[in-house]
């Protein structure tokens, strides 16, 4: 479970919604990179406050700054967007009715074809098992997520296989 | 002069009534079809390394060819179910090993898009497989392997489909 570093960052400054955040706490759990890289954002963290202490910053009034770069960020982005929307909308709307949602299409044996991106691991308790999750390619642009749950501790190890 | 009046006025109600009786086409409400309710399509391999190979019908699934599945030269379908998904309504199924795995739709969100729930329990009530939760698209799948399983293991495909 491979999460970008921009996410990773969002969740150490508490700006992610609570979905996203479970995911990031769910991968902790389950991958220690990701604990190594929160705690090293933390030791950065500490030393850019020293760094701003002894250059005389403030980092509330920085932080309420950034906050505002960021509103008038959105609310530009906001505006574009529903500008974009209106002038995309015919076009969206006729392809729309041409062709069929990609999701549910079917192949010609009457199976669905696989959409694209992998399924997305929320919550997972191994119980007393060691587990694992990883993920294999399926084909060029699929892949397909894997849960490893051996049946005996040491029987099926993943690295053995 | 009256009965004249009086005949055409008959003649008249009686034309109306009779172009009224003719057949006025009415539009049927409309048949809408109903919603394809979800599902999770199971799939229960058993690996294996007695070098039959893979079975032809599962030549859609090319994981099958790439480690860590590779370490097993055969492959064959032990069992295949739909399971139909309900909100909060767990529904299982037996396994070739006893074991019950069950699956129970969460939620529903925007573009084909489900939560899902699964574990797999023991028949006696322990669980194997706790809980695993996760988010999966209309046709997309996963798989839960491990298990062992007479010389093998079992590999479950799971796929959401509508």
């Amino acid at each position: 479970m491979k999460l970008p570093d921009e996410t990773v960052m969002q969740f150490h400054d508490g700006e992610l919604d609570a979905e996203r955040a479970r995911a990031v706490r769910v991968a902790r759990l389950v991958e220690p990179a990701v604990g190594a890289r929160l705690e090293a954002l933390s030791e950065l963290g500490d030393a850019v406050r020293t760094w701003a202490q002894l250059a005389g910053i403030d980092p509330a009034e920085a932080r309420r700054h950034r906050i505002r770069q960021r509103a008038r960020r959105r609310a530009f982005g906001a505006c574009a967007l529903v500008a974009l929307s209106a002038l995309a909308a015919p076009a969206i709307v006729s392809k729309g009715r041409a062709g069929a949602d990609s999701a549910s299409r079917v192949s010609l044996r009457g199976e669905p074809l696989i959409a694209s991106g992998p399924v997305a691991v929320e919550t997972v308790d191994f119980g007393a098992r060691p587990g694992a999750i990883f993920r294999v390619a399926a084909d060029d642009s699929n892949q397909t997520t894997v849960v490893w749950l051996p049946d005996e501790p040491g029987a099926v190890a993943i690295d053995e296989l | 002069m009256r009965l004249a009046l009086s005949l055409a006025a008959l003649s008249c109600l009686l034309w109306g009534t009779e172009a009224d009786a003719r057949p006025v086409a009415v539009s049927e409400p409309e048949q809408k079809p109903a919603r394809a309710s979800e599902a999770v399509e199971l799939l229960v391999l058993h690996a294996t390394n007695t070098k039959k190979g893979i079975d032809t019908r599962l030549r859609d699934l090319p994981e099958l060819a790439k480690a860590p599945f590779s370490a097993y030269d055969s492959y064959s379908i032990l069992q295949r179910a739909r399971l139909p998904l309900a909100l909060k309504t767990p529904k299982t199924h037996r396994l070739p090993n006893g074991r019950i795995l069950a699956a129970e739709l969460l939620e529903l969100q925007k573009d084909d898009v489900c939560r899902l729930s699964a574990s797999i329990s023991e028949p006696g009530g322990t669980a194997f497989l706790p809980l695993l939760e996760v988010r999966a698209k209309v046709g997309q799948r996963f798989i839960v392997a491990g298990q062992k399983f007479k010389s093998g293991i079992l590999v479950l495909v799971l796929t959401l489909v509508r």
